[in-house]
């Protein structure tokens, strides 16, 4: 595998989301950060300045779309991918409208991860 | 077969089978049940990569094997319906596993089978339905949800997707029991929850004691878990949201929309919300029990 794929910074509350997440981009080369919830991700994306974002949606503190708006705001050009159980048509609308580039549902399968890893590559 | 659960849980209801014989004979009869990837593979219909390929895509996606090789292609449907034929009159019954293991002797078998028959009063259709039935209708046929209102019809498809999942993450035969009305609740154990809201309110939680927290953390997230830590308490936690997001968007589905709280694992908590069931459920690990109420805690 093609060493530094990019930076990814990580923002779900379940330890195994972001472990099992993180052992799929590590693997792939990718430089990988950790945000636990809404309000971390605003932070950590401005120290880390990754690539691209994987966001949960049902998250303590800030959610993950209140958090999508936030980050927005901060960069027009962050590429944040949903990645989330709750993938209602509401909460994809209001995804895509927040300035999501992609939804996936968990459980997400290797391949639907290293397909967004690839396309944020090129 | 669905007829195998029916019946084992009729033989732990009666106590002709112990909590302990019935998960073993679960374990022994699935040890020998032939996998319909196999069976593809084996009838030169499927290749290796494409059996893989089809595991993979149920990772993602709640549907069972034969759906998604058709959706891929790779099967017709008539030709799925000779494999499942030839998975069913392969398959071991849970009358062998039970006689195999020296659980019962045949002449206890036949008394135990010809009882269910009479006590069950099922017609000749819904025994013959048995071999091809789903979790839905197990949870229809086993649990009775009447007191509860408009809210009931919710309660069952809660319960049959519950045990779709636990069939697909965790346990090949979840097994049901009555159940029970919420009183007063006070875990002893593990109480994992999540409160689904929006037009309608489900309080959602799973109370289990440590081995079977444990066994579910590590078959759930798939990794060498060896006590109760915060990755543990992460799966057993993400594998309840995991199937709230499914039971949402299926709910959006249908037009009704609903969002999720995060999810709380706590120990000895007690309750405060009494309309609603405790539902136990036998896996082949031990008991859990889903909790399910009106209303939010």
């Amino acid at each position: 595998m093609e060493k530094k794929q990019g930076r990814v910074l990580i923002c779900d509350d379940s330890l195994l989301v972001r472990k099992k997440l993180k052992d799929i981009l590590i693997k792939a080369g990718c430089e990988v950060y950790e945000a636990r919830n809404g309000k971390e991700v605003v932070e950590i994306y401005q120290s880390s300045q990754p690539d691209l974002v994987f966001m949960d949606i049902v998250m303590p503190e800030a959610d993950g779309l209140e958090a999508l708006k936030n980050l927005k705001a901060l960069d027009k050009n962050a590429h944040v991918i949903m990645l989330s159980s709750l993938g209602t048509s509401e909460k994809l609308i209001q995804a895509l409208k927040n300035g999501a580039e992609d939804f996936i549902q968990k459980p997400y399968t290797t391949e639907q991860i290293m397909q967004i890893v690839a396309k944020i590559a090129k | 077969m669905l007829l195998n659960q029916y019946f084992g849980q009729y033989l732990l209801n009666k106590q002709i089978l112990s909590a302990k014989q019935l998960r073993e004979a679960f374990a022994f009869e699935n040890s020998a049940k032939l996998k319909l990837g196999v069976l593809a593979i084996n009838a030169g219909l499927m290749n290796a990569s494409q059996v893989e390929e089809v595991h993979e895509l149920q990772k993602a996606k709640d549907k069972k094997f034969g759906e998604l090789a058709i959706e891929a292609g790779y099967l017709s449907l008539a030709k799925l319906e000779e494999l499942l034929e030839v998975q069913r009159s392969r398959q071991m019954s849970l009358s062998q596993a039970v006689v195999d293991l020296g659980f019962l002797d045949l002449a206890q078998l036949e008394k135990a089978l010809a009882d269910y028959k009479n006590e069950s009063k099922f017609t000749n259709d819904q025994w013959q339905s048995l071999r091809t039935a789903d979790f839905e209708q197990a949870a229809h046929l086993f649990l009775n949800f009447s007191k509860a209102g408009g809210i009931g019809e919710i309660y069952y498809d809660y319960v049959g997707l519950f045990l779709r999942n636990l069939n697909r993450f965790i346990c090949n035969v979840p097994v049901l029991q009555s159940n029970i009305q919420l009183s007063e609740y006070n875990a002893t154990k593990w109480l994992v929850t999540q409160n689904v809201v929006g037009e309608v309110n489900l309080f959602t939680g799973i109370a289990l004691d440590d081995k079977v927290f444990l066994e579910i953390a590590r078959r759930y997230s798939q990794e060498d878990l060896n006590e109760i830590d915060e990755l543990a308490e992460c799966s057993v936690a993400e594998f309840l949201n995991v199937v709230n997001g499914i039971f949402c968007v299926n709910a959006s589905d249908q037009g009704v929309d609903l969002d999720l709280r995060p999810q709380c694992t706590t120990q000895c908590t007690s309750l405060a919300l009494t309309k609603g069931y405790r539902i136990p459920i036998e896996l082949d690990c031990g008991r859990l029990e889903l909790i399910l109420a009106e209303g939010l805690e």
